[in-house]
């Protein structure tokens, strides 16, 4: 952790002046498909990416600051979850409750496939 | 004839839920928090400037309070929030979450309305806000002696609702 | 006096409604002598009173009546003139009475169907079912939403038109999105009258034609809708899988899926229970959007107002429309001829893609009201969002992309032998072709590489009439219909892929004179104004667009404030061309005098819009040609 925070003060120092803040191009895309996929909590059904609140404009200077420090997607995910639980993400977990959920294509193909053979003969 | 009223049933069951949803009142957001520790921070007092840690705070049942100059409901649940940190019979301490911002105001609004808080900590930042799973102001923590956080209210605190959620809770904990 | 007369004109179209309702059903089973023209003229009358209705609304707006309790919620004096006609349907209560309206105009154009004529019976209940639909929904507006409601006291001033609705593409939307989902109550009608008359196939000839005019609107509303978000909501999105999109998307799967299922039902008879289930099911999901929309049960960035009793009104007009439709279905529909279909047959094939559609549906509707039953059986809240639906859409449309190629080539009945051989030209022509776009947009994914390939293969199968007709266009017009419908959507596809694998989002701060690149695109702030809308401030910036150093466009994105709401709106600066998109959005001044700026590049961008407008061209040829044939006929 203050190895991080460390390494950032190090980057900020590097790079100070106008470009302090931003990402290269390869975290960027992370940042950019990341802050997608978390939801806007006070917002109607907004991802930070989208959202002017507060709460979204803070969120993304965390997660960016996040893929500064070199976390994961993963590390920052968990981060948000352990905060806001699962709504805050939008892609939802699998687990027991969600089982349906996520095999729900191959349930659906499964079941349309027989209707198929039914009505097909 | 089975096959032919599946999806009949299919579509009053789905209907069954749309109607029961219809009735569902908004529920709030459940905290992942509740039932652990309060998270880590070291948070600059608004009014003496000194740096207070997570570890300095806890030590007595109390109420974490979120709040900021520029939020309605916190305008709303002041007064009773002031009435509260003089009620000698429920004799909890609040401690104030000054959340993202501006100092000068804060103090003003202490200064004119009362200050509830035995402690008030700044957040200009919100980053802690965010450790605490805040998403919007204001917002009531219920914690233990060990710094547990019990319960969760969002939106303005008043008597009601302190005596329904909060009281039994605290009469627990002591 | 004006909205007292609106009143008494909703109520005389209520009555018409009735009557024509109870005309048509009580001829059902005994005989009454000119039922039918009674039929058609009370049709015409609650036509005419809503028109009448909807025009007096219209009135209010324009007069500027805040003593209408509507019209103070949705407009005000400083409202644009055109504006003010939209703002009849920006609230709950007059985009009702445009439902109403709407459907109450489809059925007049059915009655003047001079093919269905011939099925007197049919014609008949169909219209009567109509009538019914219209019924309910009058009576829910009467009951709970009434637009010329009167409010004391009369402000001075109306809280006016939510910003958000305030751009010409909003004010054909709504309607737009409208007509196709009121137009799917035609084939429905038509398929319960069927069931509940004749009970053979011959409503799917004239159900084909409706389903095909209203597919069209649900098409256009749609690409509508989503062109809209794009420039309007102010993060350069385009599709976010939101509750209320996934509403119009619903119906929209199924109608597709209806469309070719009449097909073979129309000419082969076969299918008649399957096309009579798609037509329930369309216009189901079609009052399931309404629901959704009007309800508020779903959190989502269009929710209106939320009021459990309009929701509650709505589930209950759709449980009686669907709950009685499929009960008549479950007495009445006969076993289905049986025929043995070969595996390749066109029969086979259009069924197999249909069940794919109706698989995409219930994949939507599932993702859509999941976390809706979650939270019901007490389990938590989740989010189900973009992540989830783009990566289980592919589990149907992949195989229904393929098969589409295929089936373009199969035939009625048998199984061509050498369907196979015809088809591996196009596929290998489809893999090469494919093979540019990673050497011109580089390698991104296999799935993206899928993609592409898919979209090639369904353009060039759907193209392949033409060359085997050598380009002979009066040859092909049969044809043109399918044509045009596999193109675009094989565009669409291909615009998705591309712009989703290819596309650059960047979030820059930028200061007057500075520059931010994005892909081979330079952009520099020149200058940050102020400027005077007729009922809004808006901060400008001027950006100046060069590639290579050469200069392409200067735009200039805006962040408008309108006088009745303090949520700032953002206007974005867009570039387009045929090949790619330009997006930029102004964020916010962080001080320094710099800004924040939201920049995009997106390829092939604008296939997404332009595919479904080449869909709907085939549709419009379609009905050209039926109403071409009819005539021949005669």
């Amino acid at each position: 952790m203050i190895r991080n925070k460390i390494f950032s003060l190090f980057i900020l120092l590097c790079f100070s002046g106008v470009a302090a803040d931003e990402l290269n191009t390869k975290d960027q895309l992370r940042y950019q498909s990341l802050i997608q996929e978390v939801r806007c909590l006070v917002c109607q059904n907004q991802s930070v990416a989208e959202s002017n609140a507060e709460l979204a404009k803070d969120l993304r200077r965390e997660i960016k600051l996040q893929i500064k420090d070199g976390k994961s997607d993963s590390d920052i995910k968990k981060y948000l979850f352990d905060r806001y639980g699962e709504f805050i993400l939008y892609e939802p977990a699998f687990s027991q409750k969600t089982f349906f959920l996520w095999f729900a294509p191959i349930i659906l193909l499964m079941m349309f496939y027989g209707w198929f053979k039914k009505i097909g003969n | 004839m089975t096959r032919r009223l599946l999806p009949l049933v299919l579509f009053f069951v789905l209907m069954g839920f749309l109607a029961l949803s219809l009735y569902e009142s908004e529920s709030e957001l459940p905290s992942p928090l509740i039932g652990k520790p309060i998270p880590e921070f070291s948070l600059e007092n608004l009014i003496t400037q000194q740096i207070h840690s997570n570890t300095e705070i806890i030590g007595e049942v109390s109420l974490i309070n979120v709040w900021a100059t520029w939020c309605v409901g916190c305008e709303i649940e002041h007064e009773f929030l002031v009435e509260l940190s003089q009620d000698e019979t429920v004799g909890i301490p609040i401690i104030g979450l000054n959340w993202k911002d501006d100092d000068q105001l804060a103090r003003l609004w202490l200064n004119q309305l009362g200050d509830p808080y035995s402690i008030v900590l700044k957040d200009p930042e919100g980053k802690t806000a965010i450790d605490f799973g805040v998403y919007g102001a204001p917002e009531t923590f219920l914690i233990d002696s060990n710094g547990i956080i019990h319960f969760k209210h969002i939106g303005p605190l008043d008597r009601e609702i302190f005596e329904k959620d909060f009281l039994p809770v605290i009469g627990e904990l002591n | 006096m004006i909205p007292e007369l609106g009143q008494v004109f909703l109520v005389a179209a209520l009555a018409s409604a009735l009557l024509q309702f109870l005309g048509g059903i009580s001829s059902l089973s005994k005989n009454i002598p000119n039922i039918e023209l009674f039929v058609e003229r009370t049709t015409a009358m609650q036509t005419f009173f809503l028109i009448i209705c909807f025009g007096l609304l219209t009135t209010s707006f324009l007069q500027d009546d805040f003593s209408v309790l509507y019209v103070a919620s949705n407009s005000n004096t400083a409202l644009p003139i055109a504006y003010k006609f939209a703002a009849v349907w920006g609230g709950h209560e007059g985009s009702l009475l445009l439902w109403v309206l709407i459907l109450a105009v489809w059925t007049l154009f059915l009655s003047k169907d001079k093919a269905l004529k011939s099925l007197p019976e049919l014609r008949i209940q169909s219209l009567s079912i109509l009538g019914l639909i219209s019924l309910g929904f009058l009576i829910f507006i009467l009951y709970t939403s009434n637009p010329f409601e009167r409010l004391l006291p009369i402000p001075i001033q109306g809280r006016g038109l939510n910003p958000l609705l305030q751009d010409p593409a909003l004010v054909i939307h709504p309607p737009t999105l409208y007509a196709g989902y009121v137009g799917l109550a035609v084939p429905f009608a038509l398929a319960v009258a069927s069931l509940l008359t004749v009970n053979n196939h011959q409503w799917a000839k004239h159900a084909r034609s409706w389903t095909i005019l209203s597919w069209m609107f649900l098409t256009g509303g749609i690409a509508l809708g989503s062109w809209w978000a794009y420039y309007e909501l102010g993060w350069g999105g385009w599709w976010f899988w939101d509750p209320v999109e996934n509403a119009s998307l619903m119906p929209w799967f199924v109608a597709t899926a209806l469309m070719h299922s009449l097909i073979v039902t129309e000419k082969r008879g076969l299918f008649n229970g399957f096309s009579i289930l798609l037509a329930i099911t369309a216009f189901s999901l079609s009052l399931l959007g309404t629901f959704l929309v009007r309800s508020g049960v779903l959190i989502s960035v269009h929710s209106f107002a939320s009021d459990p009793q309009r929701g509650l009104f709505i589930l209950m007009l759709l449980a009686f429309f669907t709950g009685s439709a499929l009960v008549i279905y479950s007495i009445k529909q006969k076993k289905n001829r049986s025929e043995k279909l070969h595996p390749f047959s066109r029969e086979s094939l259009l069924l197999l893609n249909n069940v794919f559609l109706c698989a995409s549906a219930g994949l939507v509707l599932i993702g859509t009201v999941y976390p809706l039953i979650l939270e019901m059986l007490d389990l938590g809240k989740i989010s189900v969002g973009p992540p989830y639906f783009n990566f289980v859409i592919l589990f149907p449309f992949i195989p229904l992309l393929i098969f589409i190629g295929i089936a373009v080539f199969s035939n009625w009945r048998n199984d061509s032998k050498n369907i196979l051989k015809k088809v591996l030209p196009i596929l290998f022509l489809s893999l090469a072709l494919g093979l540019a776009f990673p050497f011109i947009y580089g390698w991104s994914s296999l799935i993206t590489l899928v993609g592409i390939y898919l979209a090639l293969w369904t353009m060039i199968t759907g193209i392949s009439p033409l060359i085997r007709n050598q380009f002979s266009i009066k040859k092909t017009l049969v044809f043109m219909p399918m044509m045009l419908g596999h193109i675009g959507l094989g565009l669409m596809i291909l615009g998705i892929t591309v712009t989703s694998s290819y596309g650059i989002t960047f979030d820059d701060s930028m200061s007057i004179e500075q520059s931010s690149r994005v892909g081979d695109y330079e952009f520099k702030l020149t200058k940050i104004g102020k400027r005077n809308g007729p009922n809004y401030l808006a901060q400008f910036a001027s950006i100046e667009i060069t590639k290579d150093g050469k200069y392409i466009q200067t735009v200039y994105p805006e962040k408008r404030v309108y006088d009745s709401s303090s949520m700032a709106m953002t206007e974005a600066g867009i570039e387009a061309n045929l090949f790619r998109d330009l997006f930029i959005a102004v964020g916010e001044d962080i001080g320094g005098g710099s800004w924040s700026m939201h920049l995009q590049y997106k390829p092939l961008l604008r296939l997404i819009w332009y595919g479904p407008i080449v869909m709907m061209l085939g549709g419009l040829i379609r009905v050209f040609l039926s109403k071409r044939n009819e005539e021949t006929y005669q």
